[in-house]
């Protein structure tokens, strides 16, 4: 059974992580946390430590040093994982020509531990139309996986990310792959979700306009965490510090 | 009724491929998938290790080449996920470790090398009574492996780090379908030999992926297709006087032609 925890802890919290692989440092003393219903954009260059960061927070990897906690429990011995709705940067099955619909894929997210008799289910649940619908791609869901273009790709991924209703959505770089219209539309849905349900966000990005118009955090990171603040204290030094060369920070605001 | 089965070693010969022919494409599915096709030859080849040392103890071979696979399998698996070595890396370390430690082996022995041909090229027709068996409850532990476990499986081909962060315990499935595989594989290698049992554990599953549209029927088409090119080699063997081994692959083969036929008239439909 997993363990209760109290409702006052953060979504997440990193204390003192620190992580490498092999010999090389991807990490170093991070400290800070997620609060419930907050929206985290994690920024920072290529190699920077960002997806390291969120392979610790999804217990992907465990930290050499310090303490990476989920809804105030270690990483290492959280269980429940229906919580969590994490979306990669791809799927290994993207590689090869995985036989599976749109519909099988996104009902992934439905797991919910060991049912012997699941290769027996058929049809499509309510809960993997509503995310299909969500993201646009219900009239799509026969259609093989491996037929879709990369941005739809991650679209089903987004919607088997969202099909369980999780607490804490984990993304890294989700709209890398989309186009315009739909890059609107997915942070309409994160804002949506965030007000409606009080879902708490950690996204990586590098469109860093874009996440400082959307996300209410921003943490700035390359290796050690450089910034962690509002959006608008964000300023042209912290960007230059953390990418390393000079930054001019121009915020063209829609609204 | 017809000739080929008024004869015993013929009827024993169809009831162990029909398994074989089934179980081998249901665990080729995922490891095809894995992009570890290779890794039944690794296996046929530590399987022919056990055969040797069985032999050379004057005991049951299939016994040891199932030991010997089953632990085979785990190293392999070990050694793939350590990122020590790259997968294919790893097949081969253990391939070639396997093979030298068995021509050793075969070098101590005198006089069985007709026996260990027979595990090399298949040996169908000179199955016993006791093959049978053996195949028939391993491959039922195979089937309801599968099945009971087919969710933990498919999510952990799909990407094991999603399976991981949706709960799945991905090691231990990994586990289990590289135990499965090394159990599959000796029993196999009793139909089409050590040479070519890569074969029927892949080339149904790249006939199936033609044309079916999602993993349960890929599962499903893949082992039929399995059954039936044990079926029709084993006949065409019998009639035409010709190698059972390489009947069965070359109809497999024929099998993963027409499917593509298939898939390029569905395309056009």
């Amino acid at each position: 059974m997993p363990v209760t925890t109290g409702e006052n802890d953060p979504a997440l919290s990193f204390d003192r992580v620190s992580f490498s692989y092999g010999l090389t440092p991807a990490v170093e003393d991070v400290t800070f946390s997620v609060e419930r219903g907050e929206f985290v954009a994690m920024v920072g260059p290529n190699g920077g430590g960002k997806s390291t960061l969120v392979k610790l927070a999804v217990a992907l990897e465990q930290p050499k040093k310090g303490r990476v906690k989920i809804f105030g429990q270690d990483s290492s011995r959280f269980e429940s994982w229906w919580r969590i709705g994490y979306v990669p940067q791809t799927a290994s099955a993207f590689s090869v020509r995985f036989p599976a619909s749109v519909a099988e894929v996104v009902s992934y997210g439905e797991y919910r531990g060991f049912n012997p008799l699941a290769f027996f289910h058929r049809g499509v649940s309510p809960g993997v139309r509503e995310a299909l619908e969500t993201v646009g791609l219900w009239g799509h869901w026969r259609r093989q996986v491996s037929d879709l273009s990369v941005g739809q790709k991650q679209l089903v991924l987004i919607a088997r990310a969202l099909v369980h209703g999780p607490d804490l959505l984990i993304l890294d770089e989700p709209t890398a792959g989309l186009d315009v219209t739909h890059q609107e539309r997915f942070y309409n849905l994160l804002q949506e979700m965030r007000r409606e349900k009080g879902v708490t966000i950690l996204l990586v990005s590098h469109d860093v306009g874009v996440v400082l118009h959307e996300a209410t955090s921003i943490a700035c990171i390359n290796q050690a965490l450089v910034f962690h603040g509002r959006p608008e204290e964000v300023t042209d030094e912290a960007l230059s510090q953390v990418y390393g060369f000079p930054v001019d920070l121009v915020i063209h605001r829609h609204d | 009724m017809p000739e080929i089965f008024q004869l015993d070693f013929m009827v024993r010969a169809f009831i162990a491929g029909g398994f074989v022919g089934a179980i081998s494409p249901l665990l080729g599915t995922f490891l095809v998938l894995r992009r570890l096709s290779l890794i039944a030859d690794t296996l046929a080849h530590v399987a022919l290790l056990g055969v040797a040392i069985g032999l050379l103890l004057d005991r049951y071979p299939v016994f040891f080449a199932v030991i010997a696979a089953a632990i085979g399998s785990l190293i392999i698996e070990r050694l793939r996920t350590s990122n020590r070595f790259s997968g294919d890396a790893a097949l081969a370390l253990v391939l070639y470790t396997a093979l030298a430690t068995a021509v050793v082996i075969i070098s101590l022995g005198d006089g069985f090398n007709v026996d260990l041909f027979s595990f090399l090229f298949g040996g169908i027709v000179t199955v016993g009574q006791e093959d049978v068996w053996a195949i028939g409850a391993l491959g039922g532990v195979v089937v309801l492996v599968v099945v009971f476990l087919y969710r933990e499986l498919v999510q952990s081909t799909f990407d094991p780090d999603l399976a991981r962060t949706s709960g799945v315990r991905v090691g231990l499935t990994n586990t289990l379908l590289a135990v499965l595989t090394g159990i599959a594989i000796p029993l196999a290698m009793r139909v089409v030999g050590a040479l070519l049992v890569g074969a029927l554990i892949v080339i149904p599953v790249l006939a199936s992926l033609q044309i079916a549209r999602s993993f349960r029927a890929t599962l499903l088409l893949s082992s039929s297709l399995g059954v039936a090119s044990v079926f029709s080699g084993l006949t065409i063997s019998f009639y035409q006087d010709v190698a059972p081994g390489g009947a069965i692959v070359l109809t497999a083969l024929g099998l993963l032609v027409l499917a593509s036929g298939a898939r390029l008239l569905m395309a056009r439909a």
